[in-house]
């Protein structure tokens, strides 16, 4: 029975060594299936991962002897190899369908390395515009245009900064273009401003400086490049204005129009509103001062009756304009306790005042219409001597006031400069006549 | 009596364990059988599922470039569009089908270099519905699709491209026609 009970045993035994070794063969088998699954898992997610390391950034492009110099930068931190170029004519609708691949000679940069000379094998012609496509070994791709931002409108913005400035003053022309697109684009650089009609409308005169930068080379999806301009707007009256209409604002860009204005305005001083169109004369009330023979005095206090010069400084702030001053130009002179009707304006500009000198009426040297002589340059400040004989009495040419017409007169006495010209570019010229009335003394004759 | 009662409990212990001993190797064999057998089918499943899915795993389409062509069907048919596929993976892929905006191109055009890429029988050139195109590693394949005239692609609106393969992968892109 012992031996029957073995024999049975050992067949058991038997059946369970295979049982046994079939599952451990299973399992096993089973475990390395899974480990090569877990490999190509790996693996699949370090390609992917290198895929998304795989940065460049397109830093020029240029086509010196009709072939591409492409430069790359690898901003990423795996090298890349690029395996092809594709190229499309996008010069016009008919050249779409042309179609082209190439593969890089100089074709591998490292991690942070730069990588020029791309394209030297592609012959192309430089006037052309072409939609160039870069391809990586792992499938990245980068696209940008070459010479042509005109396959889809472009955000571009045409603004003037002031857009309302005084004659003769300049305001920033500033076109702003976006790349809204989804490639990059090259050689960005605006048309020429348009100096006449219809480009450029308006009564105002507006000339424009070269544009600043002259070109961008790259502009990658999202980045914005900005020109500047300045432009120097003149007008006649207030109101005038000027206005860019650009229909193509890129160079070999999409039809697509742009406008702004500059309008000519006055200029404000406090509630005053002067004519800026004509320029402005102001005058310096701090070098005001009077003589009588005996040296110049700055008294506010002077003696009536008495040949008097007055003198100070005149200034044009016309920023382009010279005025021209008329020998009409007189001093307006008014004693404040007496009536009105008793003020004469005999004050008349002097030559060469002196403070001792005798008083010359100036005149004009000569031909061709003997006035207009006597200039001021834009911007600049001319001392203007304007006096007379007898200041205060009652000889014709001076102060006689009413009620006392023969003794003369004392008193708060006023004075307004009356001045009488013309901004132009040369004493005979037909330039815009400009009369100003300047509030110029305030002096106590005794 | 002692002995002949003694010889025949000896008999039936001999034909009882001859018959257990014939039973249990019947039933072992015919279990060890069976399991094996199952196990050989688990392995061969498990086998084919992890290749298919290692080879799904590792399989890998780039949409190198799309070029919607204004004339390539007729002068400014504006209805084709030229597809260019790199297998960027390891293993060989089939493609199967091709999808514009989720309408499943019929018509394609093969040049005469492209029938080696092609199970078709026989290799089509010119228009065919022909597709599949097969693509080793590494290598690139230029399909045209065509959309049945008149249709043609929308301009400046973009059009979504869908590539499945035989493994059922798929990969899209979107493009914007001119």
């Amino acid at each position: 029975m012992k031996s029957r009970r073995a024999l049975s045993t050992v067949v058991g035994a038997v059946f369970a060594i295979i049982a046994l070794t079939s599952t451990v063969t299973y399992v096993s088998y089973s475990m390395g299936i899974l480990d090569n699954y877990n490999q190509s898992v790996l693996t699949k997610n370090q390609q992917l991962s290198d895929v998304n390391k795989e940065r460049f950034q397109i830093s020029s492009v240029t086509v010196p002897n009709n072939k591409f110099n492409i430069t790359v930068v690898n901003t990423g931190s795996v090298p890349i190899n690029f395996t092809k170029i594709w190229l499309q004519n996008t010069t016009t609708a008919a050249t779409r369908d042309w179609v082209r691949s190439y593969v890089p000679t100089h074709n591998f940069v490292a991690p942070g390395g730069i990588l020029t000379n791309i394209g030297q094998s592609i012959n192309v012609i430089s006037a052309n515009s072409y939609n160039v496509k870069l391809v990586t070994s792992r499938g990245n791709t980068q696209q940008f245009v070459m010479n042509s931002p005109s396959a889809a409108p472009l955000n571009i913005q045409l603004l003037a900064f002031p857009p309302s400035v005084s004659s003769g003053f300049n305001s920033q022309l500033t076109m702003i273009v976006t790349n809204n697109g989804s490639s990059t684009l090259t050689n960005i650089l605006p048309n020429d401003l348009p100096t006449t009609s219809p480009g450029l409308q308006g009564s105002a005169t507006c000339v424009a400086s070269s544009v600043s930068p002259s070109k961008y080379d790259t502009l990658a999806p999202g980045s914005t490049a900005i020109f500047t301009w300045s432009v120097t707007a003149t007008g006649n009256y207030d109101g005038d204005s000027c206005t860019y209409i650009l229909t193509t604002p890129l160079k070999n860009g999409y039809a697509q129009t742009v406008q702004t204005k500059i309008t000519v305005s006055k200029i404000t001083f406090s509630d005053t509103l002067l004519a800026a169109n004509t320029g402005v004369l102001t005058i310096d009330y701090t070098s005001w001062k009077y003589t009588q023979g005996s040296g110049w005095k700055t008294f506010w206090s002077m003696p009536h009756a008495t040949g008097t010069a007055f003198a100070l400084n005149l200034t044009n702030n016309d920023p382009t304009k010279t005025f021209y001053i008329s020998n009409k130009t007189a001093l307006a002179i008014a004693l404040s306790n007496s009536n009105a009707n008793g003020a004469k304006t005999a004050a008349y500009i002097l030559y060469n005042a002196t403070s001792t000198g005798a008083f010359t009426k100036y005149t004009c040297p000569g031909s061709p219409n003997y006035d207009y002589c006597v200039a001021i340059p834009p911007h600049k400040s001319f001392v203007i001597s304007i006096g007379g004989d007898n200041i205060g009495t009652g000889a014709s040419n001076s102060l006689q006031p009413t009620p006392n017409p023969t003794g003369g007169g004392t008193g708060p006495c006023t004075a307004f400069l009356l001045l009488y010209g013309k901004f132009d570019t040369s004493p005979n010229g037909n330039g815009a006549f400009y009369a100003q009335n300047v509030p110029f003394i305030a002096v106590f004759l005794t | 009596m002692r002995r002949i009662g003694s010889s025949h409990r000896g008999l039936s212990t001999i034909v009882t364990a001859g018959i257990m001993l014939s039973a249990v190797a019947v039933l072992g064999s015919a279990v060890v059988t069976w399991s094996s057998g199952n196990l050989k089918s688990f392995e061969t499943a498990l086998s084919n599922t992890a290749v298919a899915n290692t080879n799904k795993i590792t399989e890998s389409v780039s949409i190198e470039n799309i070029a919607f062509c204004s004339s390539c069907g007729h002068s400014n048919s504006q209805n084709v569009t030229n597809v260019t596929l790199t297998n960027t993976g390891t293993v060989s892929v089939k493609i199967t089908q091709i999808q514009l905006n989720s309408t499943t191109i019929t018509s394609y055009y093969y040049s005469k270099s492209s029938p080696s890429f092609t199970s078709c029988s026989p290799p089509p050139s010119g228009s065919s519905t022909c597709l599949p195109a097969i693509i080793s590693p590494k290598q690139s394949y230029t399909v045209s699709i065509g959309l049945n005239s008149p249709t043609k692609w929308g301009s400046q609106k973009p059009d979504t491209i869908t590539i499945t393969t035989a493994r059922g992968s798929t990969f899209t892109t979107q493009a914007t026609p001119p």
